[in-house]
């Protein structure tokens, strides 16, 4: 894996994964009631 | 391959990748937040009320350009933070990751325009400048009639959204660096 496809690659799912675990945690519980 | 050749071939370090990711992710979470505070904002302080809050987009950029400290990671972050920003169900859609690279190009060009120098004026300057680029992505987005009380109009937000650029991304931007460096929480790399 060449060095952009490895920088994108990781960012993407870090990025997406991070951010999809933060909402499902924090907002969906307050927002469930 | 060998292994030395991969290593020397890396553009980021998995460290440097993963602050700017939880950072994307801080930042686009927050910033769809902030976005769907525009219309209270605009019923209270007039059009361009959401220019008071732009500086706290600009925020995790200059925490992503002060951590790193590398070529291209504000640009790089912003533009996972329009993308998280985009998905996470921002009002202004696709135009999210239009708003967040510019700014994020702008305060990385700030950055490496002032010598990379890890002073609160650089952060500033940065701050003020990547937060009013989202008046020229307005000025592309909707069409205004060209005339002159449009142009002071713009000005006069692309002042605002400079001043909360300012405070809350570059001063407020600083502190937390500051901070964060004490603590320890953000290594021990020096600054470049």
């Amino acid at each position: 894996m060449n060095a952009v496809t490895r920088t994108v690659w990781t960012l993407l799912t870090a990025g997406l994964l991070l951010a999809g675990g933060g909402q499902r945690i924090v907002v969906e519980p307050v927002a469930a009631p | 391959m060998s292994e030395r050749v991969l290593a020397t071939r890396r553009i980021y370090s998995l460290h440097e990748l993963l602050v700017m990711a939880a950072l994307a992710a801080l930042g686009g979470g927050f910033g769809s937040v902030l976005s769907r505070l525009g219309e209270p904002l605009r019923a209270t302080l007039g059009p361009g009320g959401m220019q008071f809050l732009a500086g706290a987009h600009v925020l995790w950029l200059i925490l992503a350009v002060g951590l790193v400290r590398r070529r291209g990671a504000a640009t790089l972050t912003s533009l996972l933070k329009g993308a998280v920003e985009l998905f996470s169900g921002s009002p202004h859609g696709l135009l999210a990751v239009l708003y967040c690279g510019l700014a994020g190009a702008a305060v990385d060009a700030v950055w490496l325009l002032l010598g990379r120098r890890d002073h609160p004026l650089t952060y500033v300057l940065a701050g003020g400048l990547g937060s009013a680029t989202n008046v020229l992505v307005f000025k592309l987005a909707i069409s205004l009639p060209a005339g002159r009380a449009a142009t002071v109009g713009l000005g006069l937000l692309a002042g605002v959204a400079f001043l909360s650029g300012t405070l809350l991304g570059g001063c407020l931007g600083w502190t937390l660096l500051r901070t964060l460096r004490r603590a320890g929480v953000a290594g021990t790399q020096a600054p470049a």
